[in-house]
């Protein structure tokens, strides 16, 4: 029976290694980090990491879109107030509008306090509202 | 908050659940009569029937457009075709729950009905079990989130539907993966009925497989259609993205084709029983996980997902008490679970084994990269996550090395490798497979890590069908027939191989162009040369519609026309790009329509080539045919292990397991 256990411990620690060594090179390869919008304004050092993701809605100041040109110009905003103005090209997509809930993915010059953003995803108008999203109630009446 | 007519059924269904519950309790706990037992019986059946009743004054209410109910206000419109009316039913949080406990109790009363004939504490637990998930999610779209919510006062029309949602694949999409998870919630119960009956015999994975593989059908099936509209409707090419949501589905997948494999051996060896068990609890509680990720709110930052939301804590309830039963119920039979004897490596229990260590590693790997800005937010404080990249550099080697394994899994015997019999059918397999490599890379193809797979991919494919043919050569054509088991399982294994070419190509070698074009110009991409015509104006049911018509040439031959269109729904201010395709079996010719300016005369298309993609579709139904052909087969083990390959031992051979009329 012992000889077997060996075989055992072999099989499951040539698998552990190889999930640990997964583990360890995502975690220290490119990684993204989450920043709020208010975060990066009042903390510009923050933005010395190379992947910064941002989650906000976009507001209406300073609001420039061109899908046939693929670039876009705007500012999105969190719960904090704070605005950052963002600058992005590549494909608009669909969902994309002020208003919209967005993450863009990029990095900040703290400078220039001007977002550059390589990517830019617009959340699925979803199935799923949660609590605390507009109520019917709160709809303008027609 | 008002309530329709439609809770109070609701909430008779729950008070009915309550009571089968007790009784069925009293039935284990062997404090009462058979009268009892019959009554549990007929109390499940009334709650189907109430939860079915709810579930049709919902579609009622959607059908007829009565925005009296919030939620036939928030996912409809008048001038919403019908089906997508209907198909409202699961398109928000609290008609999805409805649905998903009807489903359950669905099944549980059908399990009612099928396992009658077993001993009454075997039913008892499977029902109880099958019951107590079927109320929990009952009471989550009683309590939590209601569909039957009144609107405080009338509307004349609804905020309609999500356009994204407006398209066939989208209507069945999620009903086919409800099922699939919901499905798992069975072999599960009989895993516990099996624990707790401190029975250790292969009863209870013979009883519940063809469950098992019913599921993981529909499983497949949801995943792969929930990609496929990915890519016809997201626009960008792609049809996978590592998203938390979409991985949700993947983690039970995964695991649920590990449990039909541990199932096998146990089945036929009685041996792997402690990993049956594990990854039945396994693979039910990601269902649970899977759709508590969706709807919890945690990963706020996937495009899927909005806010946070209460349903979370019920969710972690529900899967610690899972936990906490399974845990006690295996500790109690421990001992009976332990393999009597060792195994070899090199033998199809070894492979196995090896290829059951792959897939939980590679789901530990992918659950780890998945909850990553949940964890190192908690434990880190610093929210991180890791790339798309990553995914892909995590999976590419393990579904590597499972491919491999399927292939040598196949030939090996059980018990002990024939080290002639394998080298004389594997040689075979190796080669072909290298032809297989060969003809890629002669038709231009290169890169070390697609060939591999390639490779990998093509020894699943021959190894299969050369043992498929060989069986015929054999005992005839009507084996095909008659061991239906093996050959829908070379059908499952076949298209697998499909899938995999079809993935490996259209991520390695798709390639893509950006055209600033005009009306009435033509360009060259990859084999064809498009020619651009006009941008005309349609007008839809609920939309409006500008579309360029793009006339696709190869060799000077009109082979076929595209219409991408960029649309505006009425209800929503925002435009949406609708992608037109062409698919082949070399690949699909993939064209959006970016913008255009009429006045300058210039039209903006990005086209795609995406080789073999279609191969993933194909490869995909293949798999759910061969393993609904597969299923038809529930005989017992002893005609299999005649027909297996290398059956060169055959002193260990699985007795056939007798039902049993009293526990």
């Amino acid at each position: 029976m012992k000889k077997n256990y060996i075989k055992y411990a072999v099989a499951f620690a040539v698998i552990a290694a190889t999930l640990v060594y997964f583990i360890v090179s995502a975690l220290s390869g490119e990684k993204i980090y989450y920043r709020e919008v208010g975060e990066l304004i009042n903390n510009p050092l923050l933005a010395e990491k190379k992947g910064l993701r941002i989650s906000g809605n976009v507001i209406s100041d300073n609001f420039s879109v061109n899908k046939f040109e693929k670039y876009a110009v705007f500012e999105i905003t969190d719960d904090t107030g704070a605005a950052l103005p963002v600058v992005y090209n590549g494909t608009i997509p669909d969902a994309f509008e002020i208003g919209a809930a967005v993450l863009i993915e990029g990095s900040y010059s703290a400078s220039e306090n001007v977002f550059t953003a390589k990517k830019l995803l617009a959340k699925c108008p979803s199935k799923y509202e949660a609590e605390g999203e507009k109520h019917p109630d709160e709809l303008p009446k027609k | 908050m008002q309530m329709g007519q439609g809770f109070v059924v609701q909430v008779f269904a729950i008070f009915l659940g309550f009571l089968a519950i007790v009784m069925y309790i009293a039935t284990i706990n062997e404090k009462t009569r058979t009268s009892t037992f019959k009554i549990a019986g007929g109390l499940l059946a009334a709650q189907t029937l109430l939860i079915t009743i709810s579930v049709f004054i919902l579609l009622n209410a959607l059908v007829t457009s009565d925005f009296a109910y919030v939620y036939v206000f928030s996912y409809t419109e008048r001038s919403l075709s019908l089906p997508y009316k209907v198909s409202a039913l699961w398109a928000g949080q609290a008609g999805s729950l409805l649905f998903w406990s009807w489903l359950a109790s669905i099944f549980t009363v059908f399990e009612l009905w099928r396992i009658r004939e077993h001993g009454h504490k075997y039913q008892s637990y499977v029902l109880l079990v099958s019951l107590i998930t079927t109320t929990f999610f009952l009471i989550l779209c009683t309590f939590v989130t209601n569909p039957f919510e009144m609107m405080p006062f009338s509307r004349m029309d609804g905020q309609g539907m999500n356009p994204m949602l407006q398209n066939p694949g989208m209507m069945i999409h999620p009903p086919l993966l409800y099922i699939g998870f919901v499905g798992f919630m069975i072999p599960f119960a009989h895993s516990i009925a099996a624990l707790n009956l401190k029975d250790a015999s292969p009863y209870w994975v013979k009883n519940s497989r063809p469950w098992t593989i019913f599921t993981w059908i529909f499983l497949t099936a949801g995943i792969v259609l929930g990609a496929w509209w990915a890519y016809v409707e997201l626009g960008w090419g792609g049809y996978w993205a590592w998203d938390p949501v979409e991985n949700a589905s993947l983690f039970p997948w995964i695991t649920a084709t590990a449990f039909i494999h541990a199932a096998i051996i146990y089945e036929r060896r009685n041996r792997m029983k402690g990993w049956s068990h594990c990854l039945s609890v396994i693979t039910f509680g990601l269902t649970v996980f899977g759709t508590y990720l969706t709807r919890s709110g945690i990963m706020s930052d996937s495009v899927h997902s909005f806010g946070k939301s209460a349903l979370g804590n019920f969710f972690i309830f529900f899967l610690l008490l899972t936990t906490a039963v399974f845990i006690v119920s295996f500790y109690k039979n421990r001992r009976e679970l332990a393999d009597k004897t060792n195994f070899n490596f090199t033998s199809k229990e070894g492979v196995f084994f090896l290829a059951l260590l792959c897939f939980l590693a590679l789901t530990l790997a992918l659950i780890f990269y998945t909850m990553l800005p949940v964890l190192s937010e908690i434990i880190l404080s610093n929210k991180m996550s890791v790339s798309i990249a990553s995914f892909n550099f995590v999976s590419i080697p393990f579904f590597t090395v499972i491919f491999f394994l399927a292939g040598i899994g196949l030939i090996i015997s059980y018990n002990k490798m024939n080290p002639d019999q394998f080298v004389r059918q594997y040689i075979p397999v190796l080669i072909a497979s290298l032809i297989a490599v060969a003809v890629v890379i002669g038709l231009g193809f290169r890169g070390v890590s697609p060939l591999v797979i390639s490779f990998a991919a093509s020894t699943v494919f021959f190894a299969f069908l050369f043992q498929g043919v060989r069986m015929i050569m054999k005992s005839g054509v009507t084996v095909i027939y008659n061991n239906r088991r093996f050959f829908g399982a070379a059908v499952v294994h076949i298209g697998l191989a499909m899938m995999a070419f079809g993935v490996v190509f259209s991520s390695f070698y798709s390639y893509e162009s950006d055209e600033m074009t005009s009306s009435g110009s033509s360009f060259v991409f990859d084999r064809y040369t498009l020619a651009v015509g006009d941008v005309e104006h349609e007008d839809g049911r609920n939309y409006e519609a500008n579309y360029v018509t793009v006339d696709v040439y190869q060799q000077d031959k009109l082979i076929f026309t595209l219409y991408p269109e960029l649309r505006e729904y009425y209800k929503s201010q925002n435009i949406f790009g609708e992608v037109a395709y062409r698919s082949m079996m070399r690949g699909d010719l993939y064209t959006i329509l970016q913008g255009f300016d009429k006045g300058q005369n210039i039209v903006r298309l990005s086209v795609i080539f995406q080789p073999l993609i279609v191969w993933i579709w194909v490869g995909s139904i293949l798999m759910c045919l061969g393993a609904a052909y597969a299923v038809t087969q529930n005989k017992s083990a002893l005609k299999q292990a005649n027909d297996s390959p290398g059956a060169a031992d055959t002193s260990k051979k699985n007795k056939s397991v007798t039902k049993r009329k009293n526990d």
